[in-house]
């Protein structure tokens, strides 16, 4: 293909509007015009150029799926929580710690008439349904909940968690407590766990605000624990999966819990 | 319906018009990963990483310069990561880039089934990449189908801009064979009508 006199490289240069030096770009255009080979190059690199750009145009943009910003504005929130912030404004400064200590008295209230409370410090991420229990896979968030409020004898709060990043896996109840194990797109374990008329204890764990949700998380030994509550039920999202990860997730997981 | 609410830390302004510019460039930059990942999860988890990459590095990005040159880069970035994360570095380490010495793909590697872009009006290119070896393949993407400058090109790949240049020429040339081979396939089929009707 080449002529020698001019390098492949620097007839591509020129197709693609890489030299910029007038001179240097008139000195090509003149090879090209008497060369033979050259010009034939030329025409291949120029036939490449308009092909590859029909392609481009032909599959571009790509139609995004359906939930894609919806989860993207999750993680954005995720970002923008755990992003160092800067209040210099007294009054704003104040305005938001009077928030926090009226949200945490609110919690308390809320313990002190708690009739059975969950130990967060308890949970577990579990590495399988455990021994002797029943189990149910199923795609079906809904039939979840009703298998489930079934098998624990109390109606839990249906759900839908459907268009959640992730994929139910399977479902099994544990004492009073219903648990929907999901994983996400990294193969990573999510583990709902359902616990109904119950409250959340709040020992161990920090409150954090997501959203304009609350809600109590822990982050040791490799394990992430985010909680939330409802009227009728305490719900407790827990993953091996860092607290920067998991709580955007258990936020979604909250909003999709219908009441 | 897409309903943007909230705004954090970043500024309201600054989360307002990162959301603008995703919404404008998401469809290309999820076109983008499609085209490198050539499978719609793996695509759909690479533009959502590479917009929660932009949006936390927002504050680096100048109004009014090339957003999506921008997200390019992380794009590509991420996808580089990505394969050497699952070991598919054979071909795609630093070393295997600046030597880049097999322009075809390496066999052992196992790749996802081509023409997972079904939309695409012309399979025969997306053949033709297929057949080129991941850094030359991701090379012609962004100048090529992207339409990078070389630099640019050079930036988001992490290598020298005659790299750039060495590989566009090789992988142009072996698509231009593939392709010279298609075309002579397509004659072959009309001259002994393979694939039509008989009657």
């Amino acid at each position: 293909m080449s002529c020698g006199k001019l390098e492949p490289e620097r007839l591509a240069e020129w197709v693609d509007g890489e030299i910029e030096d007038s001179a240097a770009a008139s000195v090509v255009a003149a090879h090209v015009e008497s060369c033979p080979a050259c010009a034939n190059s030329l025409q291949s690199l120029r036939s490449h150029r308009v092909r590859m750009g029909k392609f481009a145009a032909s599959t571009t943009p790509a139609e995004l799926p359906p939930e894609f910003f919806q989860i993207l504005q999750a993680r954005l929130d995720g970002i923008d929580v755990h992003r160092p912030k800067e209040l210099k404004n007294v009054r704003l400064r104040w305005a938001v710690l009077g928030a926090l200590a009226v949200t945490t008295a609110a919690l308390l209230i809320s313990l002190l008439a708690t009739p059975r409370s969950i130990d967060l410090s308890a949970i577990h991420v579990q590495s399988a349904p455990p021994p002797g229990r029943e189990q149910f896979v199923t795609d079906d968030p809904d039939l979840a909940s009703r298998w489930l409020s079934a098998r624990i004898g109390t109606e839990i709060p249906p759900l839908n968690l459907s268009l959640v990043h992730a994929r139910l896996q399977e479902v099994f109840p544990i004492d009073n407590c219903g648990v929907l194990l999901y994983m996400d797109e990294r193969r990573r374990r999510v583990e709902l766990l359902i616990y109904p008329r119950a409250h959340l204890a709040e020992r161990g764990t920090g409150l954090t605000t997501y959203g304009k949700q609350s809600y109590r998380t822990r982050e040791s030994d490799g394990q992430s624990t985010v909680a939330w509550e409802t009227e009728r039920a305490a719900f407790v999202a827990a993953s091996e999966m860092p607290l920067n990860d998991l709580l955007p997730f258990a936020h979604e997981m909250a909003r999709r819990c219908r009441r | 319906m897409i309903r943007w609410s909230r705004s954090g830390s970043c500024g309201r302004d600054r989360r307002a018009e990162f959301e603008r510019l995703a919404i404008e460039h998401g469809g290309a930059i999820y076109a983008a990963a499609l085209r490198m990942a050539r499978n719609r999860e793996d695509a759909e988890d690479l533009a959502q990483e590479t917009l929660a990459h932009a949006y936390t590095a927002f504050e680096s990005f100048t109004t009014g310069t090339n957003f999506r040159a921008w997200t390019l880069r992380i794009l590509t970035n991420l996808y580089l990561t990505d394969l050497r994360r699952r070991g598919r570095v054979g071909i795609i380490s630093r070393d295997a880039m600046e030597e880049d010495s097999d322009v075809h793909q390496a066999s052992a590697v196992q790749w996802p089934e081509p023409a997972l872009i079904s939309e695409a009006l012309d399979p025969e290119i997306e053949e033709a990449l297929a057949g080129l070896s991941e850094p030359v393949r991701l090379t012609l993407l962004l100048v090529d189908v992207e339409d990078l400058s070389y630099e640019a090109a050079a930036s988001a790949l992490g290598i020298p801009v005659g790299t750039v240049r060495s590989r566009l020429n090789r992988g142009r040339e072996v698509m231009r064979e593939s392709l010279a081979e298609y075309a002579r396939e397509r004659r072959q089929d009309r001259r002994t009508g393979a694939g039509e009707p008989r009657n």
